[in-house]
């Protein structure tokens, strides 16, 4: 089955974005397809590569960013979410004229219109942290 | 866009406090300008989100449910509120912004049911 994860909580803020990541493992180990990865509202922290977790605690961001490049899944930042909470890349770096850029790679800022598409494309879209 | 399916907005949380009432509305109006079939549907706290006559200055927010009317502007007219939610807060269709359906919870059920894709804020 082709999934499609919303993520819309912040990594240490609850545990939406754990259960998500444990989901996404589970659905690529048994053969599933992960159409894409749509980080919105506070989700958008988990593609920051700026988090600093202590050493005792899971780097999220990092997990992510592994997994994304392991199984080369789509990973989407919503735009807009992002540039209000401060996860730029360097392109929305230069234009606004900000001292930093912490987009990890791996991700990609794009529009909610993605978002829309992982609907009609996946046959399920699943959101985690409503 | 290649296909087109059905889609549902839920809507629980007040509108503010959190950024998911303002965030939720940016996606129906994005959903409605990709030419999905979109409904949404408000309950429990979500009611409020349709309230007439918010101010939200005092906080420094915007109003996001002055933009409310433009989602019939963008054609989405299945716009429903849960009935017990809106009963529990001592709340009738009066007091909201926008006609809305009234639904009763089996037929919250059936709406449900119709969705090919549901969205929850």
């Amino acid at each position: 089955m082709k999934y499609a994860l919303a993520i819309y909580g912040a990594p240490y803020a609850n545990q939406a974005s754990e259960t998500a990541f444990s989901f996404a493992q589970a659905a690529i180990a048994r053969g599933h397809t992960i159409y894409r990865l749509f980080f919105y509202l506070d989700g958008v922290h988990n593609a920051s590569n700026l988090a600093t977790p202590p050493q005792d605690e899971a780097d999220i961001p990092a997990r992510w960013q592994a997994l994304i490049k392991e199984h080369n899944i789509d990973a989407v930042v919503c735009i807009a979410a992002g540039l209000r909470r401060g996860v730029l890349d360097e392109v929305e770096q230069q234009r606004y004229e900000k001292s930093a850029n912490n987009l990890n790679e791996g991700f990609v800022l794009s529009g909610l219109g993605q978002l829309i598409d992982a609907g009609t494309q996946s046959d399920r879209l699943i959101t985690f942290g409503a | 866009m290649e296909s087109s399916k059905s889609f549902l907005i839920v809507n629980r949380k007040s509108p503010f406090g959190s950024a998911f009432a303002k965030e939720s509305l940016d996606v129906g109006l994005i959903a409605a300008a990709f030419g999905q079939k979109l409904a949404i549907l408000f309950m429990d706290d979500g009611v409020f989100q349709l309230l007439k006559n918010q101010d939200p200055s005092d906080i420094n927010q915007k109003n996001t449910s002055q933009t409310l009317p433009l989602l019939e502007m963008y054609d989405v007219k299945d716009i429903y509120v849960e009935a017990a939610s809106l009963k529990a807060r001592n709340l009738t269709s009066e007091d909201l912004l926008i006609p809305v359906g009234i639904l009763n919870a089996d037929e919250v059920s059936e709406l449900l049911e119709l969705q090919d894709v549901l969205l929850n804020f």
